[in-house]
């Protein structure tokens, strides 16, 4: 995969995408 | 999901991924953030720069920039002290920018500009504005 889609781990990309939705501040439009 | 279950998620995958390969820089460094802020694990820096570490001796330009910052520092708290080395910290820096981080980039030109005390070379008040400008030149052009 190329670096520019992401790493190349799944497992690091949920990671990561966890860390910016927490971030983000969106966890309460998760319950929506 | 509220926020701290959400940082406790991301911990939990980053630490799947490092059972997995230990040798994946992009997990050591996010682990490393929420080690340093003490988000939904314990805000350990001596964890956080040792897993920082670990992803710059991985090749990875941010980190390398990352514990730069720590050597140029140092930090201490009641539990841990990491001691300033502004000579490792400009070889980093260094290195960095070389490998093509901006904010390397830029840190070395102020570095150059508004410190000359920690440079080893001895330049001329022109010399060191000058190194400055291809430093933050350099920094523009690495976006």
């Amino acid at each position: 995969m190329s670096a520019d889609l992401g790493y190349d781990n799944a497992m690091v990309n949920l990671g990561y995408l966890y860390f910016k939705l927490a971030s983000s501040g969106a966890a309460p439009f998760l319950h929506q | 999901m509220d926020m701290e279950e959400l940082y406790f998620q991301s911990a939990t995958w980053l630490r799947r991924a490092l059972l997995t390969n230990e040798a994946n820089p992009e997990a050591l460094f996010l682990l490393a953030k929420l080690h340093e802020e003490g988000l939904a694990v314990d805000q350990n820096i001596e964890r956080a720069i040792g897993y920082i570490e670990r992803a710059a001796d991985l090749g990875m330009t941010k980190a390398m920039t990352k514990i730069a910052h720590y050597h140029y520092s140092g930090y201490s708290d009641d539990r841990y002290r990491f001691p300033a080395n502004k000579g490792k910290a400009l070889d980093l820096y260094q290195r960095a920018m070389e490998l093509g981080d901006s904010e390397a980039s830029n840190c070395l030109g102020l570095i150059y500009e508004q410190w000359p005390i920690y440079l080893t070379s001895n330049l001329s008040f022109e010399e060191r504005l000058i190194k400055a400008k291809e430093c933050y030149l350099k920094a523009i052009n690495q976006g």
